[in-house]
């Protein structure tokens, strides 16, 4: 080009970028990734961090998730098979296609790391000592968390083993033994005295053990079956039906013949169907319908396949023998009035006898805890499991209202926490850390002294569908031992396969739970949001203008507008 | 090597020829075939270029943008609404100083839809900095690509070469394609700057300046692309000498006698031309002028051939809303100092591809020869 012809070039450069205006000052809604409390999880009794385990499966890091899950609940494996998982109940994306095979999912997370890993870490060593009463899933809870805690626990247990209705309650072909003994050991890994054969009202007494340890956890259950009060009880009917398990679990089995079985809850279920396993038949006779069974459906439907009978809206009267059968004496029952308490009053209806014939006769119409001597005041507790007798905690089927595994291990839990407060004279506001209202405390929470970032549960509404494709659920198979059930205590419920189990984490949508999806990061339009080297979210608040598309385009509802006050 | 090739293809080989590294492209027709051939040229090794499948036009020019300040030769190729969505990018590459070259062909933009040719795509972006071309013949589009890689990586300002919806871009004319070690040789001392050097890191179009500043480097744009006009001459006397074509910016067709001179930078042109004989049997002393660039505007050119006139009748194939044919006005603005200045017609004619023949040729002169100066006139809409 000749010379006259150069043109200036004027380019725009700077030394400063253009980020030096800080573009965040406009904003007046802010973004913040918060964990969120997801509805599975406020319905847990214990307090499962749910969505995060899953997420972790979701990843196929299997070992991280049982560390989430036993810092949490140290037995994964049986509430993976018994639990009646309220969690499930609660699903979010029930709404959207079917909810979460949870349940299945705990259990295959203790399956694939082969129930061992780094049990829940333990901070220092405490002076104090706990005594634990029964080793149930409450007083094993309470052990296991005391134990985390640093204190030294001992355990009294009054039968030869540990394990509590877990052991006796539960029939292997629904918690297989070994699977027991496995979680049971892996508590027992923390270091903890066990005295067996210890049983309080004979062996010892409440006030000896409150002379000798800091603290007492009381989780005796409740082994005193209700009487039927009718006629000839006493002497056709002596055996409850959890006595009844105790024996056959302990393998002194002793019945012939047809077995009659009262009642409609999962006992009255274990009874009948460990009878069939033995060769006996046996029929249920339940005062209510069918659908007000108490028992958990999956175990209702098994029966009727493997074949139970059940008669409904029968009440037993009497019991007499003859000629070498006993004869049950029924009245019809119907349905009065309204609901009460949730349940509808079933009353005999005059002249409405009939007999049934059977040879043996099992009550199982509920259990009460009875124990000489014992101070009543023990029964009744805060929502720390503490009772008003100094030093006494209580829980588990002996103070809960609701009677489940995870329940007692909640009470277990908090029990703990409630014993670690009382003895070191604090009075810790736990109301961050507690969900309602299944009740579930984290103890991931209380180690950090952190209360919940938010206690608003995610709401399906917060859900971004879009992210997700609609999909069947993955249950776990049941296969019954039809035709020969004799001498067949196989477990019945399966384990998911691989592809069941990612399929179902794949499916779940973690509620509240950020679990790097990174939707926020590629979708701000300010390249506000960043990503640190452990793939987690940041956001620059200098230059986040809150439009709140982060906010939208979470799948989950991790992300919560705030306003700038 | 002589081909009878679309003009559509002809835009792709020129950009092949030249050895362009980066293509972010968005379809739309008609200038699809431009973008496709391109790719099967990238897809056979043909050209060793990164074709970016982009998911808007206004994605193609962004990428575009940071292409050429990164170093690379960039270019597109779009058409009316393609091009309306780059609009804030035009401006954003014209002020960037980026060379990047771009095919636009001229469509019709809708409500309604239409794919005609018609010029108001491009002329509604001629306050954007870009300097455009208009081509008339196949040939032109192919030597103007070409050409525009040269300005543009000289005087570092965009171009943007127009064809005509179909008339070019789905016609097949005689093009003559050079070789590619002549397209080296003539771009042997091309290339775009690097803004962008990760050895000697600055921020590009960073800051925030004050009101003075910016109109400081708006004012020396100005000024640049008023030197379009020296640079592009002497880049056509050396295209003119390795190839034997020239194609002015202006060409006039017997101006210097005629009484009545009809402009467009369209191909309404080719058609006047033909038409031309016959009215000049008729006794009618008509010339036509043809814009071959638009932006700059070549003013004195237009004034120089407008000097023997009594009447310029400007036929726009477009139209800019509340005002008129959008040539016509620039042509009024550069006659506004002339004293005398001839009478001027303003026409609006084949929007959307309408047909503008011989005898509508025929009836734009005869209202020219009955009537007074109008400043717009719908041509064949009663």
């Amino acid at each position: 080009m000749s010379g006259k012809m150069n043109p200036t070039f004027g380019v725009v450069k700077s030394s400063k970028p253009t980020s030096i205006v800080k573009t965040g000052g406009w904003r007046y809604l802010r973004p913040v990734h918060l964990s969120r409390i997801s509805p599975c999880r406020l319905n847990c009794p214990l307090g499962n961090d749910i969505a995060q385990f899953i997420a972790h499966i979701d990843k196929h890091d299997f070992q991280r998730a049982y560390q989430v899950i036993v810092e949490e609940n140290p037995l994964p494996g049986v509430c993976g098979r018994v639990c009646f998982s309220p969690c499930e109940k609660n699903c979010n994306r029930s709404q959207y296609d079917e909810g979460i095979s949870i349940r299945a999912l705990e259990r295959f997370t203790a399956e694939q790391t082969k129930f061992s890993g780094n049990i829940g870490k333990r901070i220092e060593k405490q002076k104090k000592r706990i005594a634990v009463v029964g080793s149930g899933p409450a007083g094993l809870s309470c052990a296991y968390f005391s134990a985390r805690l640093g204190y030294s626990v001992s355990i009294f247990e009054r039968g030869p083993q540990l394990g509590g209705m877990l052991r006796h309650g539960i029939p292997e072909y629904r918690l297989p033994k070994q699977v027991l003994e496995r979680e049971i050991d892996n508590i027992q890994s923390l270091g903890m005295t066990v005295k067996l054969n210890a049983e309080m009202g004979k062996n010892f007494v409440l006030p000896e053990l409150l002379r000798e340890f800091e603290a007492v956890f009381l989780g005796i259950g409740a082994w005193k079956s209700l009487k039927m009060r009718i006629e000839g009880e006493k002497e056709f009917a002596r055996k409850s039906g959890l006595a009844f398990l105790v024996d056959a679990n302990s393998g002194a089995y002793s019945l012939s013949g047809k077995v009659a079985v009262i009642g409609g809850g999962n006992t009255a279920f274990d009874v009948a169907r460990s009878c069939l396993r033995h060769g006996n038949e046996p029929i249920i006779i339940y005062r209510r319908s069918k659908a007000e069974m108490p028992a958990l459906q999956e175990e209702i439907d098994d029966a009727e396949r493997e074949g139970v009978h059940m008669v409904f809206q029968a009440a037993p009267t009497a019991i007499r023998s003859e000629n070498g059968k006993l004869l049950i004496r029924c009245l019809r029952t119907e349905r009065r009035g309204s609901l009460v308490d949730g349940k509808y009053v079933y009353i005999p209806v005059e002249d409405s006898d009939f007999e049934i014939v059977t040879d043996n006769v099992i009550a199982c119409i509920g259990e009460a805890t009875v124990v000489e001597g014992l101070d009543p005041k023990v029964f009744v507790v805060s929502a720390l499991q503490r009772s008003k007798v100094a030093g006494v905690f209580s829980g588990g089927d002996m103070t809960s209202e609701v009677r489940s595994v995870s329940h007692a291990i909640g009470s277990g839990k908090r029990a703990a926490i409630g014993i670690d407060q009382f003895l070191k004279g604090e009075d810790i506001d736990l109301t961050g850390a507690l969900f309602e209202p299944g009740g579930g405390v984290s103890f991931t929470r209380y180690l950090a002294g952190k209360q919940e970032e938010s206690r608003n549960p995610v709401h399906f509404e917060e859900i971004n569908l879009d992210y997700f494709e609609q999909q069947n659920r993955v249950k776990p198979t049941r296969v019954l031992p039809l035709g020969n059930l004799k001498g067949d205590f196989t477990e019945i419920e399966k384990d998911l396969s691989m592809d069941g189990a990612f399929s179902e984490a794949k499916r779940c949508f973690k509620c509240g739970y950020c679990n790097q999806c990174l939707n926020c990061y590629v979708f701000c339009p300010d390249t506000a949001i960043s990503v640190t080297s452990n793939r987690e979210p940041v956001v620059d608040y200098d230059h986040c203008k809150g439009c709140g598309i982060c906010v939208r385009e979470c799948p989950r509802g991790t992300i919560c507008e705030i306003r700038e006050d | 090597m002589k081909k009878v090739i679309e003009g559509a293809h002809a835009a792709a080989y020129a950009v092949r020829d030249c050895r362009a590294e980066v293509i972010p492209a968005y379809p739309i027709t008609p200038q699809t075939s431009v973008i496709e051939l391109i790719a099967s040229f990238c897809s056979s090794g043909a050209m060793k270029a990164r074709f970016i499948p982009v998911e808007s036009e206004h994605s193609a020019m962004a990428a575009c943008i940071a292409a050429s300040a990164a170093g690379a030769r960039a270019f597109t190729a779009t058409s009316s609404h393609g091009l309306a969505l780059m609009h804030e990018l035009l401006h954003w590459a014209a002020r960037g100083r980026l060379p990047i070259v771009m095919v636009n062909a001229n469509r019709a933009l809708g409500v309604p839809w239409n794919l005609g040719a018609d010029q108001t795509d491009s002329l509604a972006q001629r306050d954007t900095g870009w300097i455009q071309l208009y081509c008339e013949t196949n040939q032109e589009i192919y030597d103007y690509v070409i050409q525009a890689f040269a300005l543009a990586e000289a005087i570092r300002l965009p171009v943007m070469v127009n064809m005509e919806a179909f008339i070019h871009s789905h016609t097949s004319e005689s093009v003559e394609l050079a070789s590619q070690q002549e397209v080296d040789k003539f771009l042997k001392n091309s290339h775009p700057t690097t803004y962008l050097d990760p050895d000697n890191v600055t921020t590009l179009y960073g800051g925030v300046p004050d009101g003075d500043q910016y109109m400081r480097f708006q004012m020396a744009l100005q000024k640049d692309m008023e030197l379009t006009f020296d640079i592009l001459a002497e880049i056509q006397t050396s295209f003119y000498s390795q190839f034997g074509r020239n194609h002015s910016i202006v060409q006039s067709y017997q101006c210097d006698d005629a009484d009545t001179v009809l402009l467009t930078c369209s191909t309404i042109s080719g058609t006047a031309r033909a038409v031309l004989p016959t009215l000049r049997e008729k006794g009618i002393s008509l010339g036509v002028m043809r814009l071959n660039m638009v932006r700059p505007f070549p003013s004195a050119l237009v004034k120089a051939n407008l000097k023997k006139a009594r009447k310029v009748a400007v036929v726009d194939r477009d139209i800019s809303f509340g005002a008129g044919g959008i040539v016509g006005q620039e042509v009024k603005a550069a006659l506004y100092s002339e004293d005398p200045r001839p009478e001027f017609y303003g026409f609006v004619a084949g929007l959307g591809g309408k047909d503008v023949t011989p005898e509508t040729i025929e009836r734009i002169v005869s209202f020219t020869e009955e009537r007074q100066g109008a400043d717009l006139i719908w041509v064949d809409m009663d």
